[in-house]
């Protein structure tokens, strides 16, 4: 059972270390022809991680570079996405770009997957009065829209600490709380039904403490659960973090993203559609190819998807 | 259960609101040439901000169980004056592309489901993942740059209540509300096909079949009915989704909405209206839900008996 669980997935627990990578390649070959789209989100996922790694290598020019000789030209050799107001490479701001969001949506669904993980697995154990006040908080938490409610605790922290890094910081701990209230109820209904194994009775008895059992019999079972969330998030914290770096209450200048650039775009758009048409693009594609990475991965890992293609 | 919430949700609204950076009397001081402590208190004084929380709180309840939101900081005049103005436009934008999700969404995912892995199918699902991908502000402003480009439409600048001149509102409104109805079709599409995948292989699905019953009958009567009720919870859960992207599409398209002036009065530190639009935001979402709850035992007779 277990060996056929791990040649279900990429992620392989044990065995020698030759034995994890042919499992792995066989894993990933797998993924491949059952997945064709997945396939190409995932090269689509690399690209993309590659330019948010290092976009200086992959950038004509750095995000602040201005030339005020030219000032707003259209896409050119030169300027392949074509200039800015202020004369600044579109296309090397899209780059850069793409490391302020994929960084924020990584930071974000990691303290989301951390805090959903923490709050979930104890809510679901414990039960009784702890569960009871965790979900009326998070009753509380989801009652406001999520843009609201990120643009108030945004306000609220960046007055605090300014500065364009600092605006990031914020964003992605305020972004991770949020999407850790939606996540803790799936972490919790999961353990919940895992609690009820025998396994974890049998553990009991055998005098097991508390949280030896959630992190040795709960967590591994929920972990596919927060693995589904993390991929399904990501895509969905890049959207909302557009939104709110396009409506001001995002990333702060210097730093360039795509939100803040469509934002800036607004006034010249009409005369100068491509200001506008490239950021946008890339925030579509981005959130396109992870839709469809997480749909296939969910596919793949869910224990209740599994057969039923 | 709806109650506890209820009350947390207006302590949560109160208190953030007093944690922003700032409030209206250093902007109203920032207009006088020498601020002078005696005018600081004097504001304070009218605008009632001297008491403490604890009070304040308590006093605000009090206005707020009788309909009385107070009046507005910035204009002076009843919130719930400027409200009446404001909530139809938000609300004719999020019914409407509500409509239009629906009745895109439903008949897409069922059909998507029944011609299961054909072309249709296909084009169908990609379609439903990249009406997730697409940010719906990017969308108003594509509309906006190639609607002008292409067509030479521009959106209209004025806007006019729907019972006053229909034509005229709907020449306003449309662009906005499909846009946003887009982006909520894809969930409920995408969930849609994967209920419906699963009812189709139960057995009374096949019982409705063997009986001789026709493909459409089998579809509509036995099948999407019981496919339903996932989507239902979904669509509840949107109003969320919804109210946010009204906030954005507002901006774009320049409508007189609650978000506009959620936007500006936040800007303002208009504590009282930033308050009462919150809370009502907040109050819709619950009682959607609670209405989502109720609505099961409409559709499921199981629930209803039990």
């Amino acid at each position: 059972m277990a060996a056929n669980e791990t040649a279900n997935g990429p992620i392989g627990f044990s065995g020698s270390s030759e034995g994890v990578l042919t499992r792995a390649l066989g894993g990933t070959l797998r993924f491949i022809r059952r997945k064709p789209l997945g396939a190409v989100a995932a090269l689509v996922l690399i690209a993309l991680f590659a330019v948010a790694i290092s976009p200086s290598t992959f950038a004509p020019a750095t995000f602040d570079e201005i030339d005020l000789l030219n000032r707003l030209q259209g896409p050119t050799l030169d300027h392949l996405f074509g200039s800015d107001k202020q004369g600044r490479d579109v296309l090397s701001r899209v780059l850069f770009g793409a490391r302020t969001s994929v960084t924020i949506g990584f930071a974000a669904v990691s303290i989301a997957a951390v805090l959903s993980s923490i709050v979930g697995i104890s809510s679901g154990y414990y039960g009784g009065k702890w569960d009871l006040t965790f979900q009326r908080f998070v009753d509380i938490v989801q009652a406001f829209p999520g843009l609201i409610f990120i643009i108030f605790l945004f306000s609220i922290f960046t007055a605090t600490v300014p500065g364009s890094l600092a605006s990031q910081i914020v964003l992605a701990l305020t972004l991770g709380f949020l999407f850790s209230a939606g996540s803790s109820r799936v972490v919790r209904s999961q353990t919940i039904s895992t609690v009820q194994n025998t396994y974890v009775e049998a553990a009991r008895v055998v005098g097991a403490t508390d949280n030896r059992i959630m992190l040795r019999h709960v967590f591994p079972n929920v972990f596919t659960v927060i693995i589904i969330n993390i991929s399904v998030q990501l895509g969905a914290v890049i959207l909302i973090e557009s939104a709110l770096s396009f409506l001001g209450f995002g990333v702060q200048p210097p730093f360039p993203s795509w939100g803040r650039m469509l934002q800036e775009a607004q006034e010249d758009m009409k005369l100068h559609p491509y200001l506008a048409l490239f950021p946008g693009l890339a925030i579509a594609v981005s959130v396109y190819a992870l839709n469809m990475f997480g749909d296939a991965l969910r596919d793949v890992l869910d224990p209740r998807l599994r057969g039923t293609e | 259960m709806l109650v506890p919430t209820i009350l947390g949700v207006t302590f949560a609204v109160f208190i953030v609101v007093r944690l922003l950076p700032g409030d209206i009397i250093d902007q109203i001081i920032s207009d006088q040439a020498e601020p002078t402590p005696e005018f600081r208190a004097s504001v304070e004084e009218r605008l009632e901000l001297n008491q403490g929380v604890p009070q304040a709180f308590a006093e605000w309840l009090i206005a707020l169980a009788q309909f009385d939101f107070g009046s507005s900081f910035v204009s002076g005049r009843p919130v719930t004056e400027q409200l009446t103005n404001r909530i139809p436009v938000t609300f004719q934008l999020g019914i409407m592309a509500m409509i239009y999700s629906i009745a895109i969404a439903i008949p897409i995912g069922v059909l998507s489901a029944i011609k299961q892995d054909s072309l249709i199918d296909y084009i169908m699902r990609s379609f439903a993942i990249a009406a997730l991908a697409v940010p719906s502000f990017w969308a108003g402003q594509m509309a906006i740059v190639y609607g002008f480009a292409w067509f030479g439409w521009t959106p209209p600048l004025t806007y006019e209540l729907f019972w006053e001149n229909p034509l005229s509102n709907l020449k306003t409104t449309w662009v906005p509300a499909i846009i946003l109805g887009s982006f909520l079709s894809g969930s409920v599409m995408r969930l849609t096909r994967s209920t419906m995948l699963e009812v189709m292989r139960q057995d009374y699905v096949r019982t409705a079949r063997a009986k001789g019953l026709t493909d459409r009958l089998v579809v509509t009567r036995h099948a999407l009915r019981n496919a339903v009720l996932p989507v239902i919870t979904v669509i509840g859960l949107q109003v969320s989704v919804l109210i946010s992207g009204t906030v954005v599409l507002e901006r774009i398209f320049t409508l007189p909405g609650m978000g506009t002036l959620l936007l500006f009065s936040l800007e303002r530190r208009d504590y009282p209206t930033v308050q009462a639009i919150v809370l009502l935001a907040a109050m819709l979402v619950l009682i959607t839900n609670l209405l989502v709850d109720l609505s099961y035992a409409f559709i499921d007779p199981r629930i209803r008996y039990s």
